[in-house]
């Protein structure tokens, strides 16, 4: 046997908690990015002002990048703290590679840093909680297999013949998150910052929320799942409740939770059959959901005075109890009936933050309090801390998730009020938005308790590390036996045996995810059975594509849908239900999730162009009240011409139908059009001379939206 | 071969169909592995491994 670090020939071993100590830093530290960027956007929505003119922070820009931070740098981060250190101690080995080990950490990182610093510049994608480019998309790539490598290697030499559930979750987690990012992030470059997505209009919205809802199923709850059943059983010294019902728990939940994309898309124009896939699947994931719950719940049984004493159980019971309330209310939006009020809503921010900052948030402090003074040799510097921590945490939720609900409730009932003779109550959308606006206050003072408590635990945890010893070694457990590596115990049987076999496993894992991806997914990627070729639409044309770039930089989508669902006060508000063949050539889809704003899927020729000119620089000037962040850069910043043969070269290659003779003059008829609107711009008593600005450009998509006649 | 191929012959509800069908045959199969093992012993022991981990040389 040759020896390695922290592997020596014989069978001691040492743990590697210096990467844990590492990633917990580094959770830490980005927490802190966040939630503020997270309470910054917030006052963004209740105090238009705060967007202070500046292109980099407006809300558009700054809420993806609070997104990304929270689910990839603080809940990714204390993944990867707890998995890193419970992994090698339930599978009594250290890590495969500390270089691996190393490669990853740093890899994260740069990753993070590279989307802290696009996103604001505004290159992004606008695919939710994939909006980063395609060089980082590679990056991220890259950075999970190595961790993949180096986790599966450690499964290969671990001492611990059966897999506990927590590295059930974890398996479950590496294997789909790499397949969900890698078939989402499918895209051909334009250039180093830009490039579209392969999949198109449905096709492209079905992927994107088979990503997107998965994102939070086997990014934010696996493998918290598998945190849980690590934590809370050494939190509370006593074993999980019932392992019988973690593994129904474990293989219904990841067997079903694939399927429950489409309920992001219900009322769209995603055909009706997947709409109810998505739906039914939803609903059956209450099942497992809260099967996972009662097994957290009850393995307090007997230890409840814990609750009262120990602020770590304090925090994981909360957690427990959040990630139920989510789990319950997820599949409650998902029925038709309900999303129909609650979707577009700010009922589905709370329902996110519900989960984010009381499930997520709460089981990671809780996780992070328990290791701290495992690693550092030191107990916590003060236990009031720990629990003022929790009170304004909890607290900030409350406020966070009630106002939320509210205001949305309160929206969706606005948008569908019809008065008795057939029409709009509230016919301008702006009125259903400043009824709102004092939530959106209550919502930030939520965020400003749930940060103050954040700096709470910092200062604690400064005052606790002060502390601690210079140098930690690195522990050395009890000498095991030989890793058990491929050998299996002839006599096992059934799932006994199944937990010893490590690739089997994982290959049944991989199937179980990958039945409902293939069932749901392969058909509409022949979207020629849903498109009515007779109401085929023609394709953006040059100048109208570079607005639509624009649109998708600043982020529009994240206040504005382009979709219209088929309900009379929608089609009283913003004209006929949206078609699959209005967006069969968008790449990528801009259906949207919220409207902050109203829908914009037929805004085309609703308003002359110096209305929209106006609108973005100032959009109180011809909206009163309006909480929309001005846009005066539009006016000085120039559009991109010459790049625009090479976009429509691109889309060509992947079907759209442009000529040959629009893209190889793409910037010459982009100019000619551009000219056209700038001259009815100033004709308008606008400025002169607009026709190089994205203004015009941005104006053109505008006016286009919901104009594509039949070609 | 061309996907419209594969699916030429496989409605959509057929589709949906297959899907419940598989899922039911999982989970039938999930129940009955795991209480037809009936080793008390080895869950109990499974569930106490994280309460044994840290037991240090």
């Amino acid at each position: 046997m040759t020896s390695t670090p922290g592997h020596p020939a014989d069978n001691s071993y040492r743990y590697d908690d210096q990467i844990v100590r590492m990633f917990i830093y580094a959770c830490l530290g980005f927490a802190g990015v966040a939630f503020l960027a997270g309470l910054v956007a917030a006052l963004q929505l209740a105090f238009w002002p705060m967007n202070m003119n500046l292109e980099w922070i407006t809300f558009g820009r700054l809420r993806p990048l609070h997104t990304n931070a929270a689910i990839f740098a603080f809940a990714g981060n204390a993944i990867f703290a707890g998995i890193y250190h419970s992994t090698q101690r339930l599978l009594k080995t250290r890590m495969f590679s500390d270089t691996l080990s190393r490669i990853h950490f740093w890899g994260w990182q740069l990753i993070i840093v590279s989307a802290a610093i696009t996103l604001p510049l505004g290159y992004s994608q606008s695919k939710e909680y994939a909006e980063l480019e395609w060089p980082i998309d590679i990056a991220i790539a890259v950075i999970w297999v190595v961790f993949a490598v180096n986790f599966f290697a450690t499964l290969a030499r671990r001492r611990e013949r059966h897999m506990y559930v927590a590295i059930w979750f974890y398996i479950s987690t590496i294997i789909t998150v790499a397949v969900l990012h890698i078939f989402n992030s499918i895209e051909i470059p334009v250039s180093w910052t830009q490039s579209y997505p392969v999949y198109a209009g449905i096709q492209d919205a079905l992927v994107q929320w088979w990503y997107g809802h998965n994102a939070v199923a086997f990014v934010l709850t696996t493998p918290f799942l598998g945190l849980m059943y690590y934590y809370l059983p050494k939190a509370a010294n006593r074993p999980i409740y019932s392992y019988r019902l973690s593994i129904i728990h474990f293989w219904a939940l990841i067997f079903i939770y694939i399927w429950a994309g489409p309920h992001h898309l219900l009322y769209t124009s995603l055909p009706e059959w997947a709409q109810t896939l998505g739906m039914v699947f939803s609903l059956m994931l209450w099942a497992p959901s809260w099967g996972g719950m009662i097994n957290g719940l009850l393995t307090l049984r007997g230890a409840w005075d814990l609750l009262r004493t120990d602020p770590i159980i304090k925090f994981m019971v909360t957690a427990i109890t959040w990630y139920g309330m989510a789990t319950f209310e997820g599949p409650l939006l998902s029925i038709k009936a309900v999303s129909s009020l609650a979707h577009y809503t700010d009922w589905i921010i709370g329902h996110v933050h519900g989960g984010a900052l009381g499930w997520n948030g709460f089981l990671t402090f809780a996780m992070i309090y328990f290791l701290v003074p495992k690693l550092w040799k030191v107990p916590m510097y003060s236990k009031r801390l720990m629990n003022a921590h929790f009170w304004l945490g909890f607290f900030g939720i409350l406020l966070y998730y009630i106002s939320m609900w509210a205001s949305g409730i309160t929206q969706g009932l606005m948008w569908r009020a019809v008065t008795d003779d057939g029409r709009l109550l509230y016919p301008d959308f702006v009125e259903t938005v400043t009824r709102i606006v004092p939530l959106y206050w209550v919502r930030a003072l939520g965020g400003a308790l749930y940060l103050s408590g954040y700096l709470i635990m910092i200062y604690n945890l400064y005052r606790t590390l002060k502390t601690a010893p210079k140098t930690v070694d690195d522990p050395i457990p009890e000498a095991g036996p030989a890793p058990v590596a491929a050998a299996h115990a002839a006599n096992e049987r059934g799932h006994r045996r199944l937990e010893g076999m490590a690739t089997v496993f994982s290959v049944l894992a991989f199937f179980a995810i990958i039945v409902g991806s293939v069932i749901e997914i392969l058909p509409t990627l022949n979207m020629q059975n849903y498109v009515k070729v007779e109401n085929a639409t023609a394709p953006w044309s040059p100048l109208e594509l570079a607005g639509r770039d624009i649109y998708v930089s600043e982020g529009c989508y994240t206040c504005h849908s382009q979709q219209i669902r088929p309900m009379v006060a929608e089609a009283l508000r913003y004209g006929p239900p949206s078609t699959i063949e209005e967006s069969m050539w968008d790449r990528p889809f801009q259906w949207g999730s919220k409207r902050t704003g109203p829908d914009l899927a037929r805004v085309g020729k609703k308003y002359p162009d110096l209305w929209h000119f106006r609108h973005m620089i100032d959009p109180r000037s011809v909206t009163p009240n309006s909480i929309m962040p001005n846009y005066p850069w539009l006016a000085d910043k120039k559009t991109d011409f010459l790049v625009l043969r090479r976009k429509l070269s691109v889309l060509k290659s992947m079907g759209v139908p442009y000529d040959d003779d629009t893209v190889a003059n793409a910037d010459i008829v982009a100019q000619k059009e551009a000219l056209a609107i700038a001259e009815r711009l100033a004709g308008e008593g606008g400025p002169a001379n607009m026709e190089h600005t994205q203004m015009v450009a941005l104006i053109a998509y505008l006016q286009a939206l919901g104009q594509k006649g039949v070609k | 071969m061309k996907l419209s191929f594969a699916f030429q012959n496989f409605s959509d509800v057929g589709l949906a169909l297959a899907g419940f069908g598989i899922f039911g045959a999982v989970f039938i199969g999930v129940l009955v592995w795991v209480f037809w093992i009936q080793s008390e012993r080895h869950f109990r022991r499974m569930s106490e491994l994280p309460l044994k981990d840290e037991v240090e040389a």
